[in-house]
């Protein structure tokens, strides 16, 4: 009562204000505030609907001039929801027992295929080979790394960060004259692109691939490869009292905590981002902000006061995100987004924070087309996570989090995901709209251990619960797609698919010590093998390296820095003589074949890229895949080796055996022979537009059925 | 209320002494910050914070579209319907603490102006000092312009004078006199009406001190509730009394706003007062 009495006072104060003279009507700032900033928005929308109107005819006009004119479109609406990683052979079973209900029905208004990946069947090649419809001869991405031909150490493939070389130095300070070049290395161009350029709208969500963004006709958010703020593909902070014993070994930074003189429950540290590269030293140092954790040892909470923030955190309990403020020089902040989690605090006190996500509402590297894009989603759907690999695989992998932080990460990932997603959808009224989740892959990647019997990484561990974590995202995937089917309208197209499927991670096969047994791979004498990129190899006396998730390379006179093998007959030879070895190749050990064949380059791939490929591409039978060592360039250790990281399902095996899914919404025109080349020329073909050249794939729909289907649809509609 | 204001009138004439001497813009710049930041600190504890942070992001995020559809008329149309309803929302989330602010702003405000909206008399300058009377008994025949003259005299110190006899108006029920300020300094007039004495404050700039920016009271009022709020620089007139009011015609001051204009004070508070909050919003964590 009294506030009501508070509040007809005050209304009465204000009617009377209403009366007296103009200059005692203002009341302070607090009416200011509302007053102002009501009023800019007020000038804002009338501004811009004068300007809209205006505007309008003249950019129509603009686009027409500019732009092609599509032909007939035979959709109103193309929505792709990619399900990165979703396994056929665990679709079927589910759909079989009645699980993914949603799917079922899809497939049966529709279309279900199983669908060719790549060779390999990774994510960056798989959905570049969507996005162009073309092989990755043409597209130029063949796995997430690529080797430098001078120094043989690995480099991103898919994009290309180079560093500021002008600037204008005052003081201590350097002004940069120019921004960073950013590349992307992905050749020939998306469907969307080429939608855009006839005028069809397209809004692409997270596609793998797309750092930094393209530029065509409508809106992208970058995804796979994005960096975190330190530029790396995701390094998480681990700030922690107890002594280093092991360090960690990927992904992942350890920062010693001490408390200091107010006491054992207080700890002083920094959060360390990038390298301030304003400031004129040789190397930069690098960005820090103050970071103070109080901890309540009885409670089992902490408060970590960080950038102005002040978080409450319960032990085990991951924050919602919090923001992060560099100041870089006057007037100069770079912004980023962490998640901070109190791991444990007892005898020891540990804090878990993310990777420093680039932050999408002030992003200090373009993330998304057009810029204002990821502001704009931030806008809408809230702060959300921007790193190509968002999801902590790392951290789970090195120990520091458990099953269950990494599940709700995975999990608040996919709902920001699908939030934008349908922002999207509802704003799009003629067009494509494209959205790769990527849980799935995470998911199966980390748990896949818990769903077979005698995992080397599941050794130990109860399996009850866990055992179904791949079941019960499968059946979140199901539920999502019947959200999405009862958004759309008969004149909608809707397909559902996957990059690759899954299988099993058991065995590691470190092929650089197969190769360093068999004579191929020499090490310097002063080297024992254990040096990681490969750093003890002998270049003047080795003929093969493996580098990357799937590729060999031969060490080509010419090509490499220090190659010995001549191209022609001698490097043809080599690729012979390593395939036919490697077909079959058995784990003595388990009396399993551990690799089921070889590929050469020159067959699988066509285009000008491919002079840029693996020689030979290893197809891994199911169970294996290269090992951890292999992966780091270590060549020590033994060939054949259990798998006991959480990390313990994969895809990266003979691409054979992973084929991912489609689900389309109307019935597909032909037999089993879907390959993700086919997925652009569709595009293209629902739009009217005939494919290009580049592309290879086919058309899955015929238009003319495509037709007849939504007037049978509207006219039944209309009858109802 | 009289006490109040008689102790707020003392709060202020102490406060701002120290500042009589110098530009008004200097006081007003003061005033201005501690205002902006008391605004942050209510704006914090009464408002909706993480509803103002929402629905800002919203009007922003309708704002972006607006930019990002603009082929689709359609779609550029309904961000802006969006927005004209967001902006309501952002109105109606004001209101709480725009409503808790109003009572101090006022009396602040009303406190400022007599210091600094009016300029002083200059010695020599003339003006008129008016005097409104109760109205007629509504029982008398003919009205107001019927009623009789009441009987009323003025008073004036040495250092005013008094050049003309009293003006009666009839219709308005105003005696009129015209008064030459001749020596500088806070004069008390004395108006005499049905046996009783009113007094009314009259302020003379000192010619040789420069500008002295201290109270000075245009009109003393009858005690009503929103005159007493809004006129505060003298005590009120006693309710039932033969006057209504008593003015004092003082131009209208304005200020130099850094030497860039002149400007109201009040203009320039709004302007200091607003820049203060918002350049000062994120220190003490406030979404405005």
């Amino acid at each position: 009562m009294p506030a009501q009495r508070l509040v007809t006072v005050a209304l009465a104060l204000c009617a009377a204000l209403l009366a007296a003279a103009p200059a005692a009507a203002y009341i302070g700032p607090g009416a200011g505030f509302a007053l102002m900033s009501s009023f800019l928005v007020l000038l804002a929308t009338v501004a811009l609907a004068f300007v809209s109107l205006l505007a309008w005819p003249v950019r129509t006009l603009w686009r027409v001039v500019r732009r092609k004119k599509p032909p007939k479109a035979h959709v109103k609406r193309l929505v792709f929801v990619g399900l990165d990683g979703q396994d056929p052979r665990l679709t079927e079973r589910m759909m079989k027992e009645g699980k993914l209900p949603n799917f079922k029905r899809l497939s049966e208004q529709g279309s279900y295929r199983r669908i060719a990946s790549t060779y390999p069947a990774l994510s960056p090649v798989a959905w570049s080979t969507f996005a162009t419809g073309a092989n990755p001869g043409k597209h130029n991405i063949f796995d997430f790394l690529d080797r430098d031909l001078r120094s043989y150490l690995p480099k991103l493939s898919s994009a290309h960060i180079g560093r500021v070389e002008r600037f204008l130095k005052l003081g201590k300070w350097k002004i940069p004259l120019q921004k960073p070049e950013i590349r992307m290395l992905r050749r020939s161009k998306p469907f969307w692109t080429v939608l855009g350029e006839r005028n069809v709208w397209s809004t692409v969500l997270r596609v793998p691939i797309t750092f930094p963004p393209d530029r065509f006709y409508g809106a992208q958010l970058a995804a796979m490869c994005v960096p975190d703020l330190v530029g790396s593909q995701g390094t998480f902070l681990y700030y922690t009292t107890r002594p280093a014993t092991e360090t960690i070994r990927e992904g992942g930074v350890r920062v010693p905590l001490a408390s200091n003189g107010a006491g054992p429950d207080h700890f002083d540290c920094v959060v360390e981002g990038p390298e301030n590269s304003f400031l004129l030293r040789d190397p930069p140092p690098p960005l820090r902000v103050p970071m103070t954790v109080e901890v309540d040892r009885e409670a089992e909470a902490a408060t970590v006061t960080v950038a102005g923030e002040t978080v409450e955190l319960e032990k085990g309990e991951l924050s919602d995100w919090v923001r992060l403020e560099f100041r870089a020089a006057p007037g100069v902040k770079v912004h980023g987004l962490t998640r901070m989690m109190l791991t444990e605090v007892g005898e020891h006190t540990s804090l878990y924070l993310t990777a420093i996500h680039i932050d999408p509402e002030k992003p200090a590297m373009p993330i998304s087309h057009p810029s204002y894009y990821a502001p704009y989603l931030a806008k809408r759907v809230g702060d959300f996570a921007t790193l190509g690999l968002a999801e902590d695989t790392t951290a789970l992998n090195e120990g520091v989090t458990d099953d269950a932080t990494f599940l709700r990460q995975s999990y608040d990932i996919d709902r920001e995901r699908e939030e934008m997603f349908f922002a999207a959808l509802e704003r799009l009224r003629r067009g494509s709209l494209t959205c790769v989740f990527d849980a799935t892959d995470r998911v199966q990647h980390m748990f896949w251990r818990y769903m077979e019997d005698g995992h080397p990484a599941a050794k130990g561990r109860k399996t009850g619960r866990q055992r179904r974590t791949i079941e019960d995202h499968y059946r979140h995937n199901d539920a999502l797609v019947g959200r999405v089917m009862e958004k759309l309208d008969d004149d909608d197209l809707l397909i559902v698919l996957s990059d690759h499927g899954f299988a099993s991670f058991r065995r590691g096969v470190n092929l650089n010590r197969w190769l360093l047994d068999h004579g191929y791979l020499v090490l310097r004498e002063d080297a024992d093998g254990s040096e990681e990129w490969l750093e003890g190899v002998d270049w003047s006396r080795t003929r093969a390296y493996a580098l990357g998730l799937a590729g060999v390379f031969l060490n080509l006179k010419g090509r490499e820095a220090s190659g010995i093998v001549e191209p022609g007959d001698e490097a043809r030879g080599l690729k012979r003589e390593l395939i036919s070895t490697w077909k079959g190749l058995r784990d003595k050990e388990r009396d399993v074949v551990g690799i089921n064949d070889a590929f050469d380059a020159e067959d699988l791939y066509t285009g000008p890229y491919k002079g840029n490929a693996p020689d030979l591409i290893v197809g891994y039978n199911d169970g294996y895949r290269v090992s951890w060592d292999c992966a780091v360039g270590v060549v020590a250790g033994p060939v054949f080796s259990d798998n006991t990281k959480a990390w313990s399902g994969d895809h990266c095996v003979d691409p054979r055996l992973v084929p991912g899914v489609f689900f389309s919404s109307r019935p597909v025109d032909r037999g089993d022979d879907l390959s993700l080349l086919d997925m652009a020329p569709t595009a293209l073909a629902l739009f009217g537009i005939d494919k290009p050249d580049y592309m290879e794939g086919e058309p899955v729909f015929d238009p003319a059925a495509l037709d007849r289907v939504t007037l049978k649809s509207r006219a039944a509609g209309a009858a109802a | 209320m009289s006490l109040l204001n008689a102790a707020l009138r003392a709060v202020f004439d102490v406060a701002l002494r120290p500042f009589a001497a110098l530009p008004p813009i200097v006081p007003v710049t003061v005033v201005a910050l501690v205002s902006g930041i008391f605004a942050l600190l209510v704006y914090r504890w009464t408002s909706n914070q993480p509803a103002i942070a929402a629905v800002k992001r919203r009007l922003f995020g309708h704002l972006l579209e607006v930019r990002l559809f603009n082929d689709d008329l359609r779609a550029v149309l309904a961000a802006q319907l969006r927005l004209l309803r967001e902006n309501l929302t952002y109105l109606r989330l004001n209101l709480v603490p725009l409503l808790w602010m109003i009572v101090p702003f006022m009396l602040l405000i009303a406190q400022l102006q007599f210091h600094y909206g009016y300029d002083g008399l200059e010695v020599g300058e003339r003006t008129l000092l008016i005097v409104d009377l109760a109205a007629a008994d509504p029982a008398v025949a003919g009205g107001e312009e019927a009623a009789p003259r009441p009987p009323i005299e003025l008073e004036a110190p040495p250092g005013v004078a008094v050049e003309t006899a009293d003006v009666w108006v009839p219709s308005l029920r105003q005696v009129v006199w015209r008064l030459r300020a001749d020596e500088p300094g806070r004069h008390e007039l004395v108006v005499r009406a049905d046996g009783a004495a009113f007094t009314k404050s009259l302020f003379v700039a000192d010619p040789d001190a420069g500008a002295l920016w201290v109270r000075r009271s245009p009109t003393r009022r009858r005690a009503a509730i929103l005159d007493q709020l809004l006129y505060p620089a003298e005590p009120s007139l006693p309710r039932g009394g033969p006057i209504e009011r008593i003015d004092v015609q003082y131009a209208t001051a304005s200020i130099s706003f850094f030497g860039l204009f002149d400007v109201h004070w009040l203009i320039a508070f709004f302007i200091l007062s607003l820049a203060f909050a918002f350049a000062l919003r994120n220190r003490f964590g406030v979404t405005l």
